[in-house]
């Protein structure tokens, strides 16, 4: 029976290599695809949010205050103009995403002691982009908000060094931990390589069985070895594939984009082997019960909003219960948390336990299924042939 | 259609025949005529209810607040009434506040050094701390813009008590030091609603795939099925791929529509712009795509290979499209190839038009571009297709 086990398994990885379709999903588009999000997101961070000025007031308060917005790193002056118009039509045409705005009397109304305001715009329909925008504004502005008094007060000829010291006594310092530069390479990369590494997996698996079915060796393969033999060994090539596949790209990741890895690899390792498990075992259950297209359609149908529903972008805390429902019942929200505890924020078996046990119990549910499906195609079929046997008869 | 004698058969009768064709055969699989009717609403639905919370509240934080002076607690407070925030546990040690935050229960960390009251009384620096869980951005940059605001607005409150309490200045040189002030104005999309950002984009992916799903199966089927000979042979290229455009058009403006009117009328999705100008790029977008299934369905073995390929492109295609990474930042090869995909163009118009409320004057380029895909892409079709004909009619002769 080992024999027939082992040429079951050189059977389908001759099928992974020789078939097209699976050849070119399952091995190549992983990597492929993996070159393509690491040169998209090298980048990182946005560094040159393109910034309109526009200074009325030209005195030197107002040089002061566009000074700041130029130095800040995070912003970039594409353009000074003269008039509110213009920095709306650069806005709306994305030549700028950040806008600042220096009325006509700045200078004259702050030295008097009236109220006088600097307006900063930011453009709110890209939010990757406003989130960098609104954030360096408000550093820049945090900035001057405390130092612009002060030096209005020398101008007018005050000498406060006693009220420098005091209002320049509380400092806020402000920490990122485990993504200190914001960076998007780091948050995403990663995130989405799994997304479609269980799109191709699910995409090379799930016509394991459909496909023996439509070849009509479905029978055959069965009266060779039992079922616990059979259907695990349908898939553990796939499973032995997808797990090499994750480690060259956390691998190349960790090397050419210095992709954080930093909790226990152990821990990693064990996580990623029972999530494969359970896309296999669902590849399987899906595979013994339709034909290959609709294999695919299913399973694709869980896959493709997975990452939408996982919470890793937008909190489960921010969705409707209904919704986590939905999410709490996907294999991938499980995965990416425990993935991202580990590699972001070097969290230890205590942290990653639950999404541990959430996911072995989905492989065993899943398994529970697939001894199901087993036991009632089984039955259908014998039934088939009963009347096939009664027609004959007849 | 292989049942009508060819020669003697009107052009236009064929033309609609090969409509109903199309029509039948979407009906008859149940799996894409489900896809093709209930999909859209159904992204619309489940994604409307995912990003229903919008604005994200309550973003959980712990206190380490050493000093537990009433300058401290005010702090705490200020932090806990901000709207984006929620003070979820007051720890006593730094390992605790690691804790919380490695484990993802607190997103963020405010850390109050013990005597900064008395410190700032003697007019010596004191230093508070803010910790950030980068992990997650978006979580990190709302947790970071309420964070700001609430020590911004503390500090220069502190600051003025201070020096008015300690009488260093005039009440005009007060008056001069709090003189300007700074006001943050977003526009388009003021208070940050991830649903308004992501909704549009989401729309217009689940259109290209739905209606790329149902295309990348016209040419496969009708090989599998035999019929693909009889109807290049009785129609030629040129109406065939007319009949078979047609159908998937109406198909796509009609789940645009539904899906438009879903997301503006009952998620109340904010639309500006005309909608005159959707309307045609929706044409041009759906021509585009349906050309390119058409094409894929040419070009693939069979159907389980364009279904594959289709359930490929979705991601990649949205990610470098320039919607949420901004294309300026891309590696340029990448930028390249997005600009040869219809989403690119499609999206950039949707943003100036819906988004911003801009004009036809605005996205003429990017519908330039689009007519151009749509003039390429039926070209490319329609040399194959006549390649294809003229084989059949070439084994017809010889044979």
């Amino acid at each position: 029976m080992f024999n027939a086990w082992l040429n079951l398994l050189a059977r389908e990885v001759d099928f992974i290599l020789k078939d097209r379709v699976v050849r070119r999903f399952f091995l190549i588009v992983p990597l492929l695809v993996g070159l393509l999000f690491g040169a998209l997101y090298c980048r990182g961070q946005i560094l040159e949010v393109p910034t309109v000025i526009c200074d009325q007031d030209q005195s030197s308060l107002s040089r002061e205050i566009t000074a700041a917005f130029e130095n800040h790193p995070r912003l970039q002056v594409v353009a000074r103009v003269s008039s509110y118009s213009e920095v709306e039509k650069l806005i709306m045409r994305d030549q700028a995403r950040v806008g600042v705005v220096i009325p006509p009397d700045l200078q004259d109304k702050a030295s008097r002691g009236e109220a006088a305001q600097v307006l900063t715009i930011v453009d709110g329909s890209n939010l990757i982009n406003s989130n960098y925008g609104i954030s360096a504004s408000s550093e820049v502005v945090n900035d001057l908000s405390s130092r612009l008094g002060l030096s209005l007060l020398n101008r007018a000829g005050y000498f406060p060094e006693q009220a420098a010291r005091v209002s320049s006594s509380l400092n806020i310092n402000e920490e990122v931990w485990y993504n200190s530069a914001l960076s998007y390479a780091y948050f995403l990369i990663f995130a989405f390589i799994i997304f479609i590494l269980q799109q191709t997996f699910l995409i090379g698996s799930c016509q394991t069985i459909s496909r023996e079915t439509a070849n009509g060796c479905w029978q055959d393969l069965k009266s060779a070895l039992p079922g616990w033999c059979l259907l695990p060994g349908k898939v553990l090539p796939y499973w032995t594939i997808g797990i090499l596949q994750l480690a060259i790209i956390l691998l190349t990741g960790r090397v050419l984009l210095a992709l954080p890895v930093n909790g226990s690899i152990i821990c990693l390792l064990i996580l990623s082997m029972i999530f494969f498990a359970v896309l296999a075992a669902l590849a399987l259950l899906v595979s013994q019960l339709t034909i290959p297209l609709n294999s695919l359609r299913f399973t694709m149908f869980i896959a493709l909003p997975s990452l939408a529903l996982s919470g890793y972008t937008w909190p489960l805390s921010a969705m409707p219960a209904f919704v986590r429902a939905i999410s709490y019942a996907l294999p991938l929200t499980w995965y990416l948390d425990g993935f991202q505890a580990i590699t972001m924020r070097g969290a230890g078996w205590t942290v990653i336990s639950r999404p541990l046990l959430i996911l072995a119990i989905m492989l065993l549910v899943c398994s529970l299924g697939n001894y199901a499906a087993w036991k009632i195609t089984n039955r259908v079929q014998q039934t088939n042939i009963q009347l096939a046997e009664g027609v004959n008869e007849v | 259609m292989s049942n009508c004698s060819a020669p003697e058969m009107n052009k236009w009768k064929l033309f609609l025949i090969i409509q109903m064709e199309e029509i039948k055969a979407v009906c008859a699989d149940r799996m894409v005529l489900g896809i093709v009717l209930l999909v859209p609403a159904f992204y619309c639905i489940l994604f409307g209810l995912l990003y229903s919370g919008a604005v994200l509240h309550d973003i959980p934080v712990v206190v380490w607040d050493q000093d537990n002076s009433s300058v401290s607690r005010s702090l705490v407070e200020n932090l806990d009434e901000n709207e984006k925030v929620k003070v979820i546990a007051r720890v006593t040690d730094m390992q605790q506040v690691e804790n919380l935050v490695q484990s993802g229960k607190a997103k963020g960390a405010l850390v109050i050094p013990s005597g900064m009251a008395r410190s700032l009384m003697r007019g010596e620096p004191a230093t508070v701390l803010t910790i950030i869980d980068g992990s997650n951005l978006i979580v990190a940059f709302n947790l970071r813009k309420g964070m700001m605001t609430v020590t911004r607005t503390f500090k220069a409150g502190i600051s003025m008590q201070l020096l008015s309490a300690s009488g260093v200045l005039s009440d005009k040189a007060l008056s001069i030091l709090q003189a300007v002030s700074f006001r943050e104005h977003v526009w388009f999309n003021p208070t940050y609603n991830y649903f308004n950002y992501i909704m549009f984009g989401t729309l217009v992916m689940a259109l290209h795939q739905v209606i790329l799903m149902a295309c990348c199966l016209v040419v496969a089927r009708d090989r599998r099925q035999g019929k693909r000979k009889a109807q290049l042979e009785e129609a030629g290229p040129g109406l065939l791929l007319l009949g078979k455009s047609i159908p998937y058009l109406g198909i796509g403006l009609a789940q645009e529509g539904i899906v438009f009117l879903m997301l503006h009328n009952i998620w109340g999705l904010p639309a500006h712009g005309s909608v005159w100008v959707l309307l045609l790029a929706g044409v041009v977008f759906s021509l585009v795509v349906i050309g390119l299934g058409l094409l894929l369905s040419t070009l693939s073995h069979d159907e389980f290979e364009a279904s594959a390929y289709v359930m490929m492109v979705g991601l990649p295609a949205f990610l470098i499209s320039g919607y949420s990474w901004p294309s300026y930042l891309m590696f340029f090869p990448i930028r390249g190839l997005a600009d040869l995909l219809p989403t690119t163009w499609m999206l950039q118009i949707f943003r100036t038009i819906a988004v911003k409320g801009g004009g036809l004057t605005l996205v003429l380029s990017p519908l330039a571009v689009l007519t151009t895909m749509v003039l390429v892409t039926y070209t490319a079709i329609y040399y194959l297709w006549y390649k294809e004909a003229r084989q059949i009619r070439q084994c017809i002769e010889l044979g």
